[in-house]
């Protein structure tokens, strides 16, 4: 039956989600022996000694993810969901037209598609607005496995130079274990979903198949593909067997969530229950939100320094800030917006002045760095006196500056602030040798 | 001479702990010299009997490690392997000594105490002081209530609302002090109970102690001092149900916690585990791997040597094998993030000869020599350490015996003092450029 989908012959991808090193990539190769055209050959992570049946993930859509967990200070590892106000971000919509744009290059003419990628479980919400915005309608098919078995699976990992990369996770795997699987769940609610427990699709990879396939009446696989598919997975691959009692040091709610997806996939009253309490355990074990500073002002007037200060509390959102000061016609003012490596990005900045706004162009300072993406200024600010600049305007003031930012800090971007800071500190001193050289040279 | 039995209040912020120090204070309890201790204010109109010192001293212990007083972490097993910490024992120390040497009864009430508490307790032995803990509860929901509406007055807001944050927090304050008192004597007070029974309260305090005997006017005075208007933000306890069985078991263990029946306090330990379970499973992921490299030229041409660690968070010794030229510069990288690494000793290894290697650190990071260790505070760079090889021909061995630590705190740091090195930095270059002219 051809959709009505415009950008897409197939508007039913399948999307398999799931924990690393839960049969995704079992799945995802049975699946496309079954037809399922998850990628070009060439574009796989290749098979290694961790897979040695090959990924079937497209390296492209994984460098996409991790691009996505960069862009919102997450890991593989991370157990809490993206920023609530994430849709607000600039970032959102970079990532939003760079997957459909992903999607549609590899996929728009296949009859029969879907794509497998474990990190997406985390960061759905970007793949679900986008695959929204393309008019698609995934099926959803999530691999669980006892987290024990992949904690054990995931310490066994052998990391290759150039190969598929994976965090260790230690002891923390049960905890992002829950995440992955919660958040897949959560993706998958109101949608076609099968769930795929790992011990049992390697006793019985055909049951599980044909109920995926059964999802479409067009889609009818020869029986030579299906015995491809079932040969496929490799009944090997049922080493490490734990039961859930193996989790008795585990939260029970860890438990619980192994024995809904091994039992009662179906029961959505019991799934809304067990995701309600692991909501409530991620809000109270949430990160620190930013603290609070007071964002200041400073110019040159008269011989002596004047400033303008105000109280500001970043809320994870777009806030509007107003200055009002009195300070001399294009004099030159800078200051600190944040008391903390930060990414700032502005989407306006004004003087209000009588004959209407006067845009504020803003500088950087030399440690801090000013670029602008679809039309929003982004402020990658280190923590300086100068770490913005910018010059009132030529009318008299007094004058009411106002400013709309979203305002980020955390880890990665401190991380990346400081090593943007040491180059540039290198540069600097090499800059500072050559003139002493070229002065030594000269006298 | 300190006298042996202090008093310490522990327990989470906006539970009663003011209240029960400045009831105590009454009884003769003292917490410190009135111009050391936190003002009254709005938050707290008849005073915090809170000691400068010891927010100090517990501030910067959570800061050595890399905590803050909302975390849900705790002072790992080994935190007496951190050089830092001979620097806080002591500090805390002298703050004892000074402040309470001759006192009868003395007491610290400081919330955030309830979070370092191994520091505490391995002073308090080498003090030959026993403390009597004295862990104030509140329901988590009053205390978040109560946090939501602290006023700044004419300040402002450091830190956001805790939000339902303020649960997990109390959890932690909570089974955490609980666990972490085991083997010294533990009594709760529960918020209600103060407000509503402060006389029973206080007597129950008082009768474990034969030498303390305030007098009628000092009872009269501290059981006056506890208003039952204290009590905003009344919520039922049914509203706990909304939160996982922890929370409401917790509470309950707490409130109706007793302190003759081992049982009692084994609950809270089992209850203290199970919450660790989670920090642990929701926390900070362990540091990344490490990798010790070294570059030079020979022959006109870039070698490297390195080696692969894995940071355990304690003492750890890497080898990396150099064949270089005898007195060639190396430079290199013993980590990405920015850390901080504590060098114990840095060896070259030659022909079964031992010599000292001495380390230079690179322009965007720190290195310090003192009391017999290097702190080398690093950044990403090209040139983080520095070493030359020994005279003698080689091939050589650098061995290194070092702690690394990294965080949130020491990214900030970092990215802190890198912005302090390149204000100066491009200082002196304006000023280079301004002579020419």
């Amino acid at each position: 039956m051809r959709p009505s989908n415009p950008m897409f012959l197939d508007d039913k991808p399948i999307v398999i989600l799931g924990m690393q090193r839960s049969g995704t990539s079992a799945v995802a190769g049975a699946l496309t022996r079954l037809g399922v055209n998850m990628g070009p050959d060439d574009g796989f992570f290749p098979e290694d000694s961790n897979n040695s049946a090959g990924y079937f993930e497209l390296r492209a859509l994984t460098t996409f993810s991790h691009k996505c967990l960069t862009f919102f200070q997450m890991s593989v590892a991370s157990t809490q969901p993206l920023p609530e106000a994430w849709t607000n971000y600039p970032q959102a919509r970079i990532l939003i037209d760079e997957l459909k744009a992903l999607l549609k290059n590899h996929f728009s003419e296949s009859p029969l598609w879907g794509f497998k990628q474990p990190i997406a479980s985390i960061i759905w919400p970007i793949y679900a607005q986008a695959l929204i915005e393309l008019d698609l309608n995934p099926s959803f098919v999530i691999c669980v496995r006892n987290p024990m078995e992949v904690m054990s699976s995931e310490a066994n990992w052998v990391y290759a130079p150039g190969g598929r990369q994976l965090a260790p996770f230690g002891a923390k795997a049960i905890g992002v274990w829950m995440n992955y699987t919660f958040s897949a769940l959560d993706a998958a609610k109101h949608a076609d979903l099968t769930v795929v427990p790992y011990k049992d699709f390697i006793s019985n990879p055909r049951h599980f198949l044909e109920r995926i396939v059964n999802k479409s009446t067009a889609w009818k696989p020869s029986e030579s593909a299906w015995e491809t598919a079932v040969q496929s997975v490799n009944p090997a691959l049922k080493h490490h067997q734990n039961g859930v009692d193996s989790l008795t040091n585990a939260p029970v709610l860890a438990r619980k969530l192994l024995e809904y997806c091994e039992a009662k996939p179906e029961d959505s009253e019991a799934l809304d229950n067990l995701t309600r309490e692991w909501s409530v355990w991620q809000s109270m074990l949430a990160p620190q939100k930013l603290s609070g500073t007071r964002i200041g002002l400073a110019w040159r007037a008269r011989g002596q320094i004047d400033s303008v200060q105000i109280p500001f509390l970043p809320s994870g959102d777009w806030q509007v800030i107003r200055f009002e000061f009195d300070a001399p016609p294009s004099t030159l003012m800078n200051g600190v917006l944040y008391n903390k490596a930060c990414r700032i990005w502005i989407r306006r900045a004004e003087f209000l002045t009588p004959n209407g706004p006067t845009i504020a162009k803003l500088m950087a300072g030399p440690g801090s760095q000013i670029n602008e993406i679809n039309g929003i200024i982004r402020l990658d600010g280190a923590y300086e006196t100068q770490q913005v600049n910018l010059v009132t305007p030529s009318q008299p003031g007094p004058y009411h500056l106002e400013w709309e930012i979203l305002l980020e800090a955390g880890q990665q971007i401190s991380q990346d602030t400081a090593a943007r800071l040491a180059d540039r500190l290198h540069q600097c001193a090499a800059r500072t040798t050559q003139v002493m050289r070229q002065r030594g040279q000269n006298r | 001479m300190l006298s042996s039995k202090p008093i310490v209040i522990i327990g989470m912020q906006r539970s009663g702990t003011s209240a029960l120090a400045g009831a105590l204070a009454h009884l003769g309890v003292y917490f410190g010299p009135d111009d050391m201790l936190y003002q009254a204010d709005a938050n707290n109109p008849h005073g915090y009997f809170e000691h400068r010192k010891a927010t100090i001293l517990n501030l910067r212990c959570l800061h050595t490690f890399q905590m803050h007083p909302t975390s849900f972490g705790r002072l790992p097993d080994n935190w007496k392997v951190n050089p830092q910490s001979d620097s806080l024992r002591n500090e805390l120390k002298d703050y004892l000594k000074s402040e309470f040497a001759h006192q009868k009864h003395w007491g610290i009430k400081q919330p955030v105490t309830s979070l370092v508490l191994p520091l505490y307790n391995d002073v308090f032995l080498e003090l030959g002081v026993e403390p009597h803990y004295i862990l104030c509860v509140r329901s988590p929901l009053e205390t978040m209530a109560s946090e939501a509406h602290l006023n700044f007055g004419d300040s402002y807001r450091v830190m956001p609302s805790l939000g339902m944050r303020a649960v997990g927090s109390w959890l932690r304050y909570t089974l955490g002090a609980a666990a972490d008192t085991i083997g010294h004597r533990l009594s709760v007070v529960s918020y209600p109970e103060l407000l509503s029974n402060p006389a029973g309260v206080l007597e129950r305090l008082v009768n474990h102690e034969p030498s303390w005997q305030p007098s009628e006017e000092q009872i009269h005075k501290a059981v006056g001092s506890i208003k039952p208007n204290l009590r905003h933000n009344q919520v039922p306890i049914d509203g706990l149900d909304e939160f996982p069985s922890i929370v409401k078991q917790t509470y309950l263990a707490t409130t109706q916690f007793n302190e003759s029946d081992s049982t009692s306090r084994q609950s809270l330990v089992d209850l203290h585990r199970e919450f660790q379970t989670w920090t642990d499973l929701l926390g900070e992921p362990s540091p990344p791997a490490g990798k010790l490299g070294l570059a030079w030229v020979q022959d006109g041409k870039p070698r490297v040597a390195e080696v692969a660690y894995q940071p355990t968070e304690d003492w750890q010794t890497i080898s990396v094998q150099i064949d270089a030229p005898p007195k060639t510069p190396l430079n290199g990288l013993l980590y990405g993030p920015p850390f901080r690494a504590w060098i114990r000793h840095s060896t070259w290894h030659v022909g079964g000869m031992r010599t000292s290697a001495t380390l230079r650190g690179g322009l965007g990071s720190q290195l310090h020599y003192g009391a017999g260790l290097y702190q080398l505070d690093g950044v990403f760079e090209p040139n983080q350490l520095n070493v030359t090889t020994p005279g003698g021909n080689g091939p050589y061995t650098l061995e290194i015996e070092f702690l690394l630590e990294t965080g949130p705190i020491i990214f900030e740091d970092a990215a802190a003092n890198l912005a302090r090195k390149l204000e100066d930095c491009v200082l002196g270059f304006e000023h280079l450029m301004s002579q020419s002219r």
